[in-house]
């Protein structure tokens, strides 16, 4: 019994969390105990505002070579194009951010300039980046280095987070790195091909979390009303930062890269002209006490469709966030989680609030409108690498999906939903919803934690069986 | 002693259920969609088993590189060569401050690993879509989703295994047809996978 206590310590003790949250990718928590604070609390970090731009520095090589070694892509095309897609981000006229690229890679160790083609060379430079020199962003040109690194040939790109102030909440480095094999004109059930504007969303996408951005989910039925190409409404309200690339590109349906979310976000994150140009729909999400909060909920505000359009607004404007975004995920604990050294969950983990008011508090920025809010789950399957806010894998909402309508109660009818009129610079509280049948936080049953029979019983499998 | 085990194994249920996200998981990266007998072809072993370790640590040349290193259990074997027990080493893009990964101990995966590159470094084929997590349905049935839930999965199947002169039993293709998203049944997807693996 011994052994299994100190296996399950060990296990706690693994689960310490690193935090991201649906909205921001990275929230600063406080000083616990003798830790110092990491950022600043219920925070996002973000890159510092008064040292814009925010300088990358590039590859030298060319973007895509095919496998005979032929440049398909040179670097002064590929250099346009990051630049270009950086530029999609720093076109948002109500956010404060932009780009500049500072020149080529910076040497580190065995990397002294030209294409960074090696796993060895890849390693020096991130190397720079995790000490916060440089924010590279790299051409593998042909997809060698991505295998070099273990890495299947259907990753497009990836981001890299190198290095944080946690002094002051800032994001000081980061890599990005493109698989130019995507571009080198060849499509083969081994080397796959994408169109420009596919590619380049997709690595727009990876500039987001560069960004500070965490993945957005909104029109989340387009995984169950599976078309393709997508449908243009829904397309044009799917963030550029939903978890997973399932539609055509969004240039190709004449639709801007980003998504009023993404717009919102980056906006909320970077902020310039807020008050001008948005106003404020905030909330705090319930289990059916009414009391007790809910993190790991997906808050959406859609504005209401215009009868007067041919378009469908509820579906192309719509802003997200999970409830709780900003508190932590791992509070910690001092009485089963002490055995020392790095297995001492005593204090949680670093990132997120201990502010118990923001469990399951939201805030979203929208532009000025009449809006809906409705809450619901986190879909399952985005865990790991396409998980959406704090929790993961994600906990699902206890009660079934609903709107908030001005009388929330835990039992009214999820489909009842009043409108919001918000206006520019407006900030609107309160717009708490109350979940509808979920299980009581509290009751009479609560016991000392030995009836447990019955849920581990239905949670196992039927083959399994309990060993001593 | 059956109580407390059952209360451990219930603080365990409970801990691996409700914490929270992992420091490590594979924010940040976009990947094109495969289909299974896609993945299944790209992938050099393909088990079957539980996660009885993963340990984060720096790659031992690479060391700026944060690696994951898993240890399975293994159950079964659908393609390639694994011992009853398989270590494996990933690499983590955004591990640092980190200080575990997507693999966690205890979980009941079917895996569909890639060759192994010279640096000892692995990953799933399609990497999420390679991932297949393993876990009773309501009905206590086992099903398998991965990190796309199974979206595309069964994506130009039959056609391919036509092309490839593959017969797909009855119950099968009904799956393949029918199957557009979400948990399969464990046994669906180890049938097509073996059906796939066998022509390799």
């Amino acid at each position: 019994m011994r052994k299994r206590r100190v296996s399950f310590l060990y296990l706690a003790a693994l689960f310490a969390p690193f935090a991201f949250a649906g909205g921001p990718q990275q929230v600063g928590g406080p000083a616990v105990g003798t830790r110092a604070a990491f950022g600043i609390d219920g925070q996002a970090f973000t890159w510092n505002p008064a040292k814009m731009p925010v300088a990358y520095r590039l590859d030298p090589g060319p973007m895509a070579v095919n496998p005979s070694g032929t440049v398909v892509i040179d670097h002064g095309t590929g250099a346009q194009r990051v630049q270009n897609m950086f530029g999609v981000w720093q076109s948002v006229s109500t956010a404060n951010i932009s780009f500049t690229n500072a020149g080529p890679i910076l040497s580190a160790g065995s990397y002294s300039g030209g294409d960074i083609q090696t796993a060895q060379q890849f390693n020096d430079v991130i190397g720079s980046c995790n000490k916060g020199v440089q924010s590279p962003v790299i051409f593998d040109a042909d997809g060698g280095l991505i295998s070099s690194l273990g890495l299947p040939p259907e990753v497009i790109g990836f981001d890299v987070p190198c290095a944080l102030d946690t002094v002051n909440g800032y994001i000081l480095s980061s890599a990005v790195v493109l698989n130019g094999a995507f571009q080198d004109g060849i499509n083969t059930s081994t080397d796959y091909e994408l169109s420009a504007n596919q590619f380049d969303e997709a690595i727009t996408h990876e500039l987001g979390h560069f960004s500070g951005l965490d993945h957005s989910q909104i029109n989340v039925d387009v995984l169950t009303n599976l078309v393709f190409p997508c449908e243009v409404d829904t397309l044009a309200g799917l963030p550029l930062m939903f978890p997973i690339a399932l539609c055509q590109a969004r240039k190709d349906a004449g639709l801007p890269v980003l998504a009023p979310d993404d717009v919102a976000w980056i906006s909320t994150l970077y902020p310039k002209d807020l008050a001008a140009n948005y106003a404020t729909i905030s909330g705090v999400i319930y289990f059916n006490d009414g009391v007790s909060p809910m993190q790991g909920a997906n808050v959406i505000a859609r504005q209401i469709d215009d009868p007067g359009t041919p378009e469908d607004e509820s579906r192309r404007i719509a802003v997200s966030v999970v409830s709780g975004y900003a508190y932590t995920t791992n509070p910690g604990q001092g009485v089963t989680a002490i055995l020392g050294g790095s297995e001492d969950n005593t204090n949680g983990s670093p990132p997120g609030s201990r502010n118990p008011g923001l469990i399951g508090y939201y805030k979203i920025n929208v532009p000025p409108g009449t809006y809906t809010v409705e809450v619901e789950e986190v879909y399952s399957a985005f865990m790991g690498g396409s998980s959406v806010g704090p929790i993961d894998p994600p906990v699902g909402l206890p009660g079934p999906p609903e709107f908030w309508n001005k009388d929330e109660s835990a039992f009214d009818f999820p489909m009842q939903r009043d409108m919001i009129t918000v206006t520019a610079g407006e900030s609107v509280t309160g717009i708490d919803i109350i979940l509808d049948d979920t299980n009581p936080r509290f009751d009479q049953y609560e016991d000392n934690g030995n009836l447990v029979d019955p849920p581990i019983l239905l949670l196992l499998p039927a083959s399994e069986e309990f060993a001593g | 002693m059956r109580t407390r085990i059952l209360l451990f194994v219930w603080i365990l249920v409970v801990v691996c259920f409700s914490f929270p996200k992992q420091s490590c998981s594979q924010t940040s990266a976009r990947t094109l969609a495969r289909s299974l007998d896609q993945l299944i072809e790209e992938s050099d072993v393909i088990v079957h088993g539980s996660v009885m370790s993963s340990k984060i640590e720096p790659h031992p040349q690479l060391k700026n590189l944060m690696t994951v290193v898993v240890t399975m259990n293994v159950k079964e074997t659908y393609k390639g060569k694994a011992g009853k027990t398989m270590v494996f080493r990933q690499y983590l893009w955004n591990a640092n401050g980190g200080k575990s990964s997507e693999y966690r101990t205890g979980q009941d995966l079917v895996l569909l690993l890639r060759p192994t590159s010279e640096y000892g470094l692995s990953s799933p084929a399609g990497l999420e879509q390679g991932r297949f997590r393993v876990l009773p349905d309501t009905s206590r049935h086992l099903t398998a989703v991965n990190g796309r839930a199974n979206i595309g999965l069964f994506e130009n199947l039959e056609q391919n295994a036509r092309a490839q002169r593959l017969p797909l039993s009855a119950h099968l293709t009904t799956v393949v047809r029918s199957h557009q998203r979400g948990p399969l049944l464990l046994t669906d997807l180890e049938e097509a996978i073996r059906t796939f693996a066998r022509s390799r």
